[in-house]
């Protein structure tokens, strides 16, 4: 009840009402435009949080975060573009409606599909966040150095199916995160005599650059996607009889998005793709499926929704993101100086409070506020692409000189965009990368601690059984992708030589 | 082409990257630890000191790197090598954001000169044009528009400062 107290008071003497309500609609309209994912959409607001209180800036992200992935399955519907991998399964039956002229009981069903969704995330959230926390409370500074060692190793083995290239990125992203003064000794690491380095690099300016910028560079000369249907389209709310319809397809979402948020590297679109085929097999009927079925839409956009906070767990309880939307909220949290884990409850409160009710306004808020942003939404979509970039580089530039005043961080993260396009180039993905920067100093000062304790001895490793865990747990996850890895290189070669 | 060749082709081009991501990597990881052997000791320094971390990250990315450049090589022994054409296709990417990067970069360079408003109105226009919009009054008005739009919610709304200029 305290803390229910608590988070009434937050929601009257802070301004998170108002803050969650403006980043729902700028998620809903971010997401609303194909190639701003819900990671990009937060990194380009996150330089804005830079000036704000932690609780503020906490629910912009989160409810960013929330709006996006309804956002994205506007296009998916009205011009079978999805505005984020998490909204590529709605394409299938979404747009099949809307050509059946049924595109508004499609974006109904998403929008309801959504505040479910996103109702049940908040309440696995809520629920299992805390107890899991109270386990890091057994942490030593070894179980740290290990829970980063291992975060790393699943995320470079689940992303992009190269465990190569991951490892490769999450290496380089720690390299990046040595750069600056060492907080141990006070010598001065990779600088080249430049002051503005001295402070080491932001993880911010990576996350802006490699989401945001490299995706403006990788989109730079594609055609436009021409505009949606030339009429206007209201959302209806499904009736109470598709409500029951489409209920079991909405329990498998929400299971399917709650396991696979909680999961590091799972994302909204394995939870979306999953759930689909899930709800077709389970579903009577099952031969609508492709052909504008309720159950198609149903299915994927409520466990998209239901990863955009379940996502949170594993990055609140131990600091290990679930997806690169929720990198991005850690990076958030860093800013303010706020580590993720026990010590967050116990000593910001608040934060958690103040996020677990911003969400939730945001969450009962979407309907009305999807309704009426729809139009502006629309508008969006239709807009030339060319005028889209220059208003998203307007943004950019604008936000990141907020942080340090500095034209400087401004170059910095091109270069660090080019690098990211670079990197698409060549399929070495970013998630690992940004952990490794967020994550590498959490290592190496872990590291370096248990090292003071042990007198130089690395045996102090084995004397902690939850270090152990995490490090056996590692090379498994290393061993068992590069076993997968070898055998799709080997089946490859295999159907090559028989062609 | 034949579906066969596209594949191979298209594996030949990927293998090709793999190559040249593991070499740059190979370079990197060089450099790096060429760069560790100036970080100064310190008396205040610990078990491992300030070039612990960065040396063992050298060498786990000089070995991972050297990884992805046999499994690239090994690969292309076995993909068509008729894969030139395509790859000339590829490149005319990099050099398009090679030109966005600039005109990128050129804010940062104009910005101090004439001001936070006339760059960004610059940024926009030129972002626009080059993206395939043809200059026109039309560009010039969306593009001041736009850079008093983000001049009020920025520096009036949100009370952020921004770039001034150093001769208007």
């Amino acid at each position: 009840m305290d803390d229910l107290a608590r988070a009434l008071t937050l929601l009257v003497t802070t301004p998170v009402v108002p803050a969650a309500l403006a980043c729902l609609v700028w998620g809903m309209v971010g997401g609303a435009i194909p190639g701003i994912s819900s990671s990009i959409a937060m990194a380009l607001i996150l330089p804005l949080t830079f000036t704000m209180d932690p609780v503020s800036a906490v629910v912009i992200l989160a409810t960013t975060y929330i709006g996006s992935e309804y956002g994205a399955s506007i296009p998916a519907i009205l011009i079978r573009t999805p505005g984020s991998g998490s909204a590529a399964a709605t394409v299938v039956d979404g747009y099949e409606m809307k050509r059946q002229g049924r595109a508004g009981e499609a974006l109904g069903i998403s929008l309801w599909s959504g505040v479910i969704g996103s109702l049940f995330g908040l309440a696995m959230l809520i629920l299992m966040t805390e107890p899991l926390s109270r386990l890091a409370l057994l942490f030593r500074p070894t179980s740290y150095c290990a829970l980063g060692v291992l975060g790393l190793s699943i995320i470079a083995s689940l992303s992009d199916r190269s465990l190569l290239k991951g490892l490769a990125a999450a290496v380089v992203g720690m390299m990046v995160a040595t750069v600056g003064t060492d907080p141990i000794s006070g010598v001065s690491r990779f600088t080249f005599g430049l002051p503005e380095l001295l402070a080491g690099i932001k993880p911010i300016l990576v996350i802006v650059g490699l989401f945001a910028v490299s995706e403006l560079l990788r989109q730079s000369g594609m055609p436009d996607l021409g505009s949606a249907a030339a009429a206007v389209v209201r959302v209806r709310l499904p009736s109470f009889v598709t409500m029951r319809k489409i209920g079991k397809a909405q329990a498998i979402g929400c299971v399917t998005g709650t396991v696979e948020g909680l999961m590091p590297g799972g994302g909204g679109s394995i939870a979306a793709f999953f759930s689909y085929n899930e709800a077709k097999r389970w579903s009577r009927y099952r031969e609508e499926f492709g052909k504008g079925s309720a159950e198609g839409i149903a299915a994927p956009e409520t466990a998209n929704n239901t990863v955009a906070s379940t996502a949170l767990i594993p990055l609140l309880s131990f600091g290990i993101p679930g997806s690169n939307s929720a990198a991005v909220l850690l990076g958030g949290l860093l800013i303010h100086g706020l580590l993720p884990g026990p010590r967050l409850f116990e000593q910001n409160g608040d934060v958690i409070l103040g996020l677990y009710a911003g969400s939730l306004v945001a969450t009962l808020a979407q309907i009305a506020i999807g309704i009426i942003i729809l139009p502006l939404c629309m508008w969006l979509v239709n807009r030339p692409r060319p005028y889209l970039a220059g208003f998203i580089f307007a943004f950019i530039v604008s936000g990141i000189f907020t942080i340090n005043s500095s034209l400087w961080d401004i170059g910095f993260i091109f270069a660090v965009g080019f690098i990211g396009y670079l990197m698409r180039l060549t399929g070495f993905p970013f998630l690992p990368a940004v952990l490794g920067v967020v994550l590498g100093p959490l290592v190496e000062s872990n590291y370096r601690r248990s090292l003071l304790l042990s007198g130089g001895d690395h045996g102090i490793f084995l004397e902690d059984p939850i270090a152990v865990g995490f490090l056996i747990a590692a090379v498994i996850f290393v061993v068992w992708s590069l076993v997968r890895e070898f055998r799709d290189t080997q089946m490859e070669a295999r159907k090559d030589a028989v062609t | 082409m034949p579906d066969r060749l596209q594949h191979r082709s298209g594996k030949f081009i990927a293998m090709n990257k793999d190559v040249l991501g593991g070499t740059i990597l190979l370079a990197l990881a060089g450099a790096y630890y060429w760069a560790t052997l100036r970080i100064p000791d310190s008396s205040l320094s610990d078990e491992v000191g300030a070039q612990g971390l960065p040396r063992i990250l050298a060498l786990v990315l000089a070995g991972v790197a050297a990884l992805i450049v046999l499994r690239g090589v090994m690969a292309r022994k076995q993909a068509v090598s008729a894969a030139a054409d395509l790859d000339d296709e590829k490149d005319a990417l990099p050099r398009r954001a090679l030109g966005l990067l600039a005109i990128a970069f050129g804010y940062v360079v104009v910005a101090p000169l004439v001001g936070y408003a006339v760059a960004l109105a610059l940024l926009i226009a030129a972002v626009a044009v080059y993206e395939g919009v043809a200059l026109s009054w039309r560009v010039a008005a969306v593009a001041a528009g736009g850079a008093i739009v983000f001049w009020v919610l920025f520096v009036q709304l949100l009370g952020v400062e921004q770039p001034q200029s150093w001769l208007l």
